[in-house]
């Protein structure tokens, strides 16, 4: 790979979809547009999520405290 | 590296790009040539590693203790259950890397936003480090019974991890892994030491009886903890990631099902294996009492398997805990990179995949010091993990749902209606039991009610 470092790479790297490629893999996709179900759905889920996060404290918290 | 001429031109391939690149033209040579087992064996890697990985420590534990407990019955086709709930989850992570080549942490960030972004990521690092200590514990007690001591077998353990890391090659790390993975296979010789009646273990497949005797409470919690834990985060971001990693793409998904199918399997028959072995101390009312750890397990079953039997107990046990342990550091490395827009790929080198490799080696070492602080909170970590796992699944299942749905990204991979009740029953179902089941432990009262 060292030697050759260029032919090796055009014979290696063209079997890559262009997708595939790390610099094009890394860019960020365009954010999804929602229907209002889906908008609904994800403040929920936030909602829900929020609150899971507070019960998972205070469970730790309190698993703390026992002996 | 060099800059390339012709149709690539102005591209400058990495040394990721350049190591993924000789693997997959490996694969199409393969198929060019209609070797199909080996193209398979080529591809096959992130799907048994994660279903070997989700039979971890406190996985292999449970059903030690489930066989003790309540012997051959019920638990045995439930645990085949499982992991055709999970193969059925799992596949969606496959399709989604295929199409987007993107990994989980990565898609959630760019389709829904910083909020699910950051919030996915925070509950996957989080419940990452806490599960790593319950590998280190697992670890910990497996070598225990071979009177190692504890900071031996922890730094052991984190030094299997780092290693298996430094390979800086996905295809090695993969195979490498793979290899100590299937380890957790020899819990099947030692229920065949057993020698259990398997018409009774048949019977039980085939009818799911005797049911579970004793108080309802523990065998209702036990059911929902299992059904909750069917999936974690962890695997989630994990498989998506390392198909991803490893360069699969559409042309692939079979493979990459036939991976997870098979991951599945192997999961399923060490576990059942590990119940039938232990279901001898529930017939010979023999189970240790407050058993904390394999080594306890692996004592106690000396006297009906021999000693080369424990000791090949005792050994699993600590595979378990290893192989998560490298898994569940990887995934919180893929998902850090991912959302940072750093590098995240095991054919990474160090100083390209400085964050990346970074994150694997503090959360090994982070989780593998708080083992071995004296008098560390230990029980509330190890009790706390099954509640964030099943507490905070709904979001990440949900989210999974909408990806796979997303034609924008998966195209003609996106589920269809057939998969979509079928995906969407299973989704919702362990997302409901896994809240639930979190309410129940953190409000016992409530199920009394």
């Amino acid at each position: 790979m060292r030697r050759n470092e260029g032919r090796d790479v055009e014979v290696d790297v063209s079997v890559l979809e262009p997708e595939q490629r790390s610099e094009r893999a890394s860019l960020p996709l365009p954010r999804r547009r929602l229907g209002p179900w889906a908008l609904a759905a994800l403040w929920i889920l936030r909602l829900y999520a929020l609150a899971a996060v507070g019960i998972v404290v205070y469970f730790f918290v309190r698993a703390l405290g026992q002996p | 590296m060099a800059d390339i001429a012709g149709p690539l031109a102005g591209w400058r391939p990495t040394r990721e790009d350049i190591l993924r690149a000789r693997d997959r033209a490996r694969v199409l040579a393969a198929r060019r040539r209609r070797r199909n087992l080996f193209v398979l064996a080529l591809l096959v890697g992130p799907g048994i590693l994660v279903m070997l990985g989700e039979n971890d420590g406190p996985s292999m534990l449970s059903y030690a203790v489930t066989g003790a407990t309540y012997g051959i019955g019920f638990f045995i086709p439930f645990i085949v259950l499982t992991f055709v709930l999970a193969f059925c989850v799992q596949e969606m992570t496959v399709r989604l890397a295929a199409a987007t080549h993107r990994g989980h942490a990565q898609l959630i960030l760019d389709r829904f936003g910083p909020f699910w972004g950051y919030f996915a990521l925070a509950d996957l690092m989080v419940g990452n480090l806490l599960t790593l200590i319950t590998e280190f514990i697992a670890i910990r007690a497996g070598a225990a019974y071979f009177g190692v001591p504890g900071w031996l077998a922890v730094g052991t353990g984190v030094m299997v991890v780092l290693a298996a890391l430094s390979l800086r090659r996905y295809m090695a790390w993969e195979r490498s892994v793979m290899l100590v993975a299937l380890a957790n296979l020899l819990f099947i010789p030692v229920a065949v030491m057993a020698h259990p009646d398997w018409g009774r273990v048949g019977h039980a497949l085939l009818t799911w009886q005797p049911l579970p005797g004793g108080p309802r409470e523990a065998v209702l919690t036990l059911v929902l903890a299992n059904i909750g834990a069917t999936v974690t985060p962890w695997m989630l971001f994990f498989q998506q990631s390392a198909t991803a990693d490893k360069g699969l793409t559409r042309a692939d998904v079979t493979q990459g099902r036939i991976d997870t199918a098979l991951g599945a399997v192997l999961a399923a028959a060490a576990g059942v294996a590990c119940v039938v072995a232990s279901s001898l101390l529930h017939d010979h009312h023999a189970a240790p009492s407050g058993a904390t750890g394999g080594a306890d397990f692996a004592t106690a079953l000396r006297p009906f398997v021999g000693s080369t039997g424990a000791a090949l107990f005792a050994l699993a046990m600590v595979e378990a805990g290893l192989v998560a342990a490298v898994t569940i550091a990887t995934s919180s490395a893929y998902a850090l990179g991912e959302v940072s827009r750093r590098g995240r790929s095991l054919n990474l080198d160090f100083r390209q995949g400085a964050l990346f490799y970074a994150t694997a080696f503090v959360s090994v070492v982070v989780a593998a010091a708080v083992v071995l602080i004296p008098h560390a909170p230990l029980i509330a970590i190890t009790i706390t993990v099954n509640v964030i796992a099943t507490m905070l699944m709904a979001p990440a299942l949900l989210l999974l749902l909408f990806l796979v749905n997303d034609r924008e990204i998966v195209g003609q991979l996106a589920n269809t209606p057939l998969q979509n009740v079928i995906n969407g029953t299973i989704v919702v179902a362990i997302a409901v039991v896994g809240a639930v089941y979190g309410i129940v432990t953190v409000f016992p009262g409530l199920l009394r009610l």
